[in-house]
């Protein structure tokens, strides 16, 4: 009794392991990775969505879902960093207003100006960190498109 | 013959009604009817023709893109929009049959 139980578990679980394995190697068909990668976009996961559809072109050349995901997922990455040039824009705004604005004038007699300033910075920081990884998540988007096996 | 008359009459009458109705909307909303087309074509055939998640995640982008809803996308973006993503562009057409 607890032999067959213990067999049927290991069973189950080396078949878990193989689909694993064969999911993680890109050998599922290329319309799971596809919609795998567009489910990801949505929960705003650029790094899953560019991964699975990495692995959808793995072993397979990029059929017209596929392209249309590639365009789909560099759009939405292009979407974000022009969303994140922004943002800098605007701190670099605060961060050093001209002198003819009053904003300037402003922030001279601020008692908190000192810790805005951090804050500030620390912002500009983040940003340039989110534009060096969504630089990254394309140039791998981009490769994944251009070497696709023949 | 009076049927045929009849037939004339009444489709002169429906091709009347649905010309004051398409100008009406132009002018109440402002918008090219054939750019609205896009959008009523992507939330509503897109739904039923093709793969729902691609026509979500595209349209998506395109209001992130333009600020607006797919609805309300004029002629001229549309086109950016094309240049710019022309794969995501001709499966829509194709897709959506635009």
């Amino acid at each position: 009794m607890l032999d067959e139980f213990v067999l049927k578990a290991l069973v189950g679980l080396l078949a878990k392991l193989g689909v694993d394995e064969f999911r993680k190697r890109g050998w599922m068909p290329q319309s799971y990775y596809v919609r795998t990668a567009l489910l990801a976009l949505k929960r705003d996961d650029l790094d899953q969505a560019v991964r699975n559809y990495n692995l959808s072109i793995e072993k397979r050349k990029p059929g017209e879902r596929a392209k249309v995901a590639h365009e789909i997922i560099a759009c939405a990455i292009d979407i974000r960093i022009t969303m994140t040039e922004e943002k800098l824009a605007e701190i670099h705004r605060g961060l050093y207003p001209s002198v003819f604005s009053a904003e300037y004038w402003r922030r001279l007699f601020r008692e908190d100006r000192r810790e805005l300033i951090r804050r500030l910075r620390v912002e500009e920081q983040g940003c340039r960190e989110a534009l060096e990884v969504l630089g990254r998540l394309k140039s791998q988007l981009k490769n994944a498109s251009d070497v696709s096996p023949p | 013959m009076s049927r045929l008359a009849k037939t004339a009459a009444f489709g002169g009458v429906g091709y009347l009604g649905g010309l004051l109705l398409e100008r009406g909307l132009e002018s109440i909303t402002g918008l090219d009817f054939v750019d609205g087309l896009f959008a009523v074509a992507g939330s509503v055939l897109g739904a039923m023709y093709v793969n729902r998640d691609m026509v979500e995640a595209a349209s998506r982008n395109m209001r992130a893109m333009f600020g607006k809803d797919p609805i309300y996308i004029t002629e001229g973006e549309w086109k950016q929009f094309k240049s710019k993503y022309p794969e995501t562009a001709k499966w829509l057409e194709k897709a959506l049959e635009v």
